[in-house]
């Protein structure tokens, strides 16, 4: 598994290309930018472009896709069913699929968005705007952020310490340096154990 | 629009302008698809134009209408480090328990190569070893041990040094993004005039160690204990400082105003 970053700047947000170098396909994570880099990167390592995965139906993590489905044919996966005019193939809850020679899980985090979903390759996960380095998603009252962070314990910290986070916005961590170093997560876990 | 999916049939040719593409020239370019939008934008001279598959420069001296191709401002590619031949990875070996590899095996690539990919170094000790100049990409250093070490002029990306441990270290001139220090203790470290965008460096203790003249662009430092420790003449845009426990902490002719700190707090 070969994964790149893509930064926009326009968005402030993280985009991902996943290769396999076995099947020679690749699935991109949130578009928020279809740039010169993204393409050469496709091109030069002879990638098909199997899936687009969609964290969440805001636009700086999807930017890029009408771009980017100019050039490639592909599926769009989300929990939205319309995406930049292009139907979607509809994730609900939990559940799994495969893309590229990958075995993908999503993971329905609903909170900072109705939408939010988490996929997951391997031992990594990416996470939208559920997570990120530090802190949890922004969310617009309380109910949201106490069902994100149900969700996040249930679904994320379950998981082993050495599982890598790569989130929509800012740089990479781990479930491991999550528990230790997100304050709003161990804020919650706290208040759960006394 | 014009349409670049493989395997589709070319059906009309339009016209556009000069275009140097794979050190040809083609006056005639582009195709619209039947049924597919035009749209129609003028280019500043000098954007990078792509397609699926190359990457075109208008040749032109001037604005020019072009139609049907996506087209990047340059801007775009401001602070997206990964260029086409440094591509940052990651893969299954970096994650895998390094016991099949000898640890001395480990050390002899690292005195030897100049560019290592994925592979695991955690737990390892790294006493008075010099790795300046080297290329590492997709390396696990969680909880190693770094004691004067130099890695000057260092190139890290997606690298992980989780509760790594650096004592007596020197990063100056590194090009580090991407990358997690998240837990780590810095302790008479440097990292002076040095790259390092989208690090993770949430959690750190730190102690007499300069940032100065770098570039911590859209990095974190979150719940981190800060302790006679220098971010002076720092672009500091976009990094997260929540959390923080700060003494004799300088941020001097740095842009803080632009950094991120808790509600109502004084960087100083």
């Amino acid at each position: 598994m070969k994964i790149y970053f893509l930064y926009s700047p326009d968005g402030f947000s993280n985009g991902y290309l996943v290769g396999n170098e076995k099947t020679r396909e690749a699935v991109v994570i949130d578009p928020g930018v279809m740039n010169r880099e993204l393409l050469e990167h496709i091109e030069k390592n002879h990638f098909k472009i199997a899936a687009v995965l969609v964290t969440h139906s805001h636009e700086s993590h999807y930017r890029g896709l009408r771009t980017l489905l100019r050039i490639y044919d592909t599926k769009v996966y989300a929990a939205d069913s319309e995406l930049a005019d292009k139907k979607t193939v509809l994730l609900q809850g939990d559940g799994s699929f495969f893309a590229a020679g990958f075995a993908v899980r999503y993971y329905a985090v609903p909170g900072h968005s109705p939408d939010s979903l988490m996929y997951q390759i391997e031992e990594v996960i990416f996470t939208g705007d559920a997570i990120s380095a530090g802190r949890i998603g922004s969310t617009n009252n309380v109910y949201g952020k106490r069902n994100l962070l149900m969700h996040l314990k249930n679904k994320l910290l379950t998981q082993d310490d050495a599982v890598i986070l790569m989130p929509g916005h800012g740089p990479p961590t781990s479930i491991g340096d999550e528990r230790l170093f997100n304050f709003e997560l161990m804020q919650s876990m706290n208040d759960e154990s006394t | 629009m014009v349409c670049f999916k493989h395997g589709v049939e070319l059906k009309t040719v339009t016209k556009i302008c000069t275009l140097f593409i794979n050190d040809r020239i083609l006056n005639a370019f582009g195709t619209i698809m039947p049924g597919a939008r035009c749209i129609k934008t003028t280019i500043p001279t000098g954007t990078s134009i792509c397609s699926a598959y190359t990457t075109a420069l208008i040749a032109s001296d001037r604005s020019v209408n072009l139609y049907g191709f996506s087209a990047f401002p340059a801007h775009s590619m401001y602070h997206n480090p990964f260029d086409q031949n440094h591509a940052m990875t990651y893969s299954r070996i970096m994650f895998s328990a390094h016991q099949d590899i000898p640890q001395i095996s480990l050390m002899e690539i690292l005195a030897t190569s100049s560019v290592i990919h994925s592979l695991d170094f955690s737990g390892l000790e790294f006493r008075n070893m010099d790795f300046s100049g080297k290329s590492f990409t997709g390396c696990r250093f969680s909880r190693s041990v770094f004691a004067d070490a130099k890695l000057d002029n260092c190139r890290f990306r997606m690298c992980f040094f989780d509760f790594a441990r650096f004592s007596h270290c020197s990063f100056t001139g590194s090009n580090i993004q991407f990358c997690s220090f998240a837990g780590a203790q810095f302790n008479d470290s440097t990292f002076e005039n040095s790259d390092l965008l989208h690090d993770n460096f949430n959690g750190i203790l730190s102690g007499y160690t300069s940032f100065d003249d770098s570039d911590l662009y859209n990095s974190r430092f979150i719940m981190a204990i800060l302790k006679d420790t220098s971010f002076q003449n720092c672009n500091l845009k976009k990094t997260m400082f929540f959390q923080t426990t700060r003494e004799r902490v300088s941020f001097k002719s740095s842009n803080t105003r632009e950094a991120i700190f808790n509600a109502g707090e004084d960087p100083e």
